[in-house]
């Protein structure tokens, strides 16, 4: 009984034999490209013997921090508001407008204007915004 | 009462450790418990490997150079000044515009300097890598280079960067092939150590591509004088070699402040190994280049004693017993060429092994030289 029981026992090098049987092109170009596993794996080993515990925290912190920015920009209200203020920073920085000092007759003059009215609704709602998080994390 | 802590020198482990205890302790240096300066001579930072590329013509000296507030955390109180004293009985550093600065936990990281007035004719017969001006005068040189005996000297040890003979040796060898000058010229290796490197396994490295390349190797070479006019480079123990361009690696010492103030012998501050605490001085730590450790002059050797430090440091300020220490961790890349690089890597209970240098890992090496900011920002 015990005999049997050896006799259908596989060892690892019958496993390696069985599997390069069975697949002797796959093998084959594997140890053709030996030397690129290697390259790729002292890279590796690279990796690993210049990092230390701090330095591997210290990244996936800052990039943990930038996706927790990332998912605060991507809320839609979040995408719609700053799609309206870089569409206005592009129209306001472009190239072929010259802008003169505003005085105080220009800032009453520009404050008639219909448009700069409707802007100056959006920067206040900006800042309500702003007022209202601050509010919130000093009381958290 | 506020702890005032003071780091001299704005290197790489300055900066590193600065950054490093900004982030650790910035509670209490907002809270006003902490203070954290760091001094400098100067208000930039230099990345000096980048050097070594400049003197090929593959980078600008500006790509090495940032201004130390770009670097430094907020938190981190500047001051541009010479500390011309370090009085460690009473806590006080003396600056050289005659003001004083107190510290309860002090951190040297004031590096190395050249010193190459120790070699008669060095000055005016050799070029070198290891200054921007120099490297600039090299690239120049180089590029008018149109054949003969190129020899690069190791003319003192210590010296920061202990790859960099043999990765300038064979950066000009591949450099003078692309330009099809090599079979015009020598290209000639000379080191004081019994082997052309001090770590067996960089040197068995090095013996072996010097072979193959036909590069000629002096070791036991202790430069003792340089004939400018003659163009010959002498060892002292008599043996000359005659030379077309010449670059050395100049004698360094350490900074005067270490020995005016009793931290060590010879210019370099007596420290342990595992805590990196001055030994003649309490409160004092020292980090990089200027210790008499028997470590590499590397930016990564500093670069990890800056997080130990900043960890004890920390440790001392929260009121608990530091247990950070110092494994002796050096990484080190090596160029094989122009275009091929390997890395060695070991402590204080390991020696390396190099592997086989490959594109892959030059690559990385270019990529870090790119990144390395944030390392001088305490991120990686």
């Amino acid at each position: 009984m015990s005999d049997d029981a050896d006799a259908s026992a596989t060892t690892p090098t019958d496993e390696l034999t069985a599997a390069v049987a069975e697949n002797p092109e796959a093998v084959a170009a594997f140890v053709r490209r030996l030397d690129d596993v290697n390259e790729l794996l002292d890279v590796v080993a690279l990796a690993t013997e210049a990092a230390d515990d701090e330095m591997v925290s210290s990244v996936a912190g800052t990039v943990g921090s930038l996706g927790e920015l990332a998912d605060e920009a991507s809320d839609p209200e979040t995408v719609r508001g700053a799609r309206t203020l870089l569409r206005a920073l592009g129209e306001a920085g472009n190239p072929e407008t010259t802008y003169r000092e505003v005085g105080p007759v220009g800032l009453v003059r520009a404050l008639r204007d219909p448009e700069v009215k409707r802007g100056l609704a959006f920067l206040i709602a900006i800042a309500r915004g702003i007022g209202t998080e601050l509010d919130r994390e000093a009381d958290a | 009462m506020t702890q005032q802590i003071v780091v001299v020198g704005g290197g790489t482990g300055g900066t590193v450790l600065a950054n490093k205890l900004a982030s650790k302790l910035g509670d209490e240096i907002d809270a006003g418990e902490v203070t954290l300066t760091l001094i400098d001579e100067t208000d930039t930072h230099v990345y000096k490997p980048v050097w070594l590329y400049v003197a090929f013509g593959q980078a600008d000296p500006s790509e090495g150079v940032r201004p130390l507030d770009d670097l430094l955390d907020r938190r981190i109180k500047r001051r541009t000044a010479r500390v011309t004293d370090v009085d460690t009985t009473t806590g006080r550093l003396t600056l050289d515009d005659g003001r004083t600065h107190d510290y309860d936990h002090l951190t040297l990281a004031t590096g190395a300097r050249l010193a190459p007035g120790r070699i008669p004719g060095l000055t005016e017969g050799a070029h070198d890598f290891y200054s921007e001006d120099g490297a600039e005068r090299l690239r120049d040189a180089l590029a008018e280079f149109d054949g003969g005996r190129l020899v690069l000297s190791v003319a003192g040890s210590p010296h920061m960067c202990p790859a960099a003979p043999v990765e300038f040796t064979l950066m000009a060898d591949d450099w003078l092939r692309e330009r099809g000058l090599r079979d015009a010229s020598e290209v000639v290796y000379t080191a004081p150590t019994d082997r052309s490197h001090k770590l067996p396994a960089v040197a068995d490295w090095a013996d072996e591509r010097f072979d193959a390349r036909d590069v000629e190797a002096h070791a036991g070479f202790t430069v003792e004088r340089i004939d400018p006019d003659d163009r010959t480079l002498h060892a002292a123990d008599g043996r000359a070699l005659g030379y077309d361009l010449l670059v050395t690696i100049p004698p360094h010492a350490g900074v005067d402040l270490v020995s005016d103030a009793g931290l060590g012998e010879d210019g370099w501050i007596e420290t342990d190994r595992r805590t990196l605490e001055a030994t003649r001085a309490d409160d004092v730590y020292a980090i990089g280049d200027t210790t008499d450790l028997e470590r590499p002059m590397a930016g990564s050797v500093a670069h990890y004693q800056a997080g130990v430090v900043a960890d004890r440091i920390a440790a001392r300020i929260r009121g608990y017993r530091p247990t950070a220490t110092y494994d002796g961790k050096v990484l080190c890349f090596l160029e094989a060429g122009m275009d091929e690089a390997t890395f060695v890597s070991f402590d204080y209970d390991s020696l390396p092994d190099l592997r086989a240098e490959s594109k892959l890992v030059h690559w990385a090496k270019n990529a870090y030289n790119e990144s390395y900011w944030l390392t001088a920002r305490g991120m990686i």
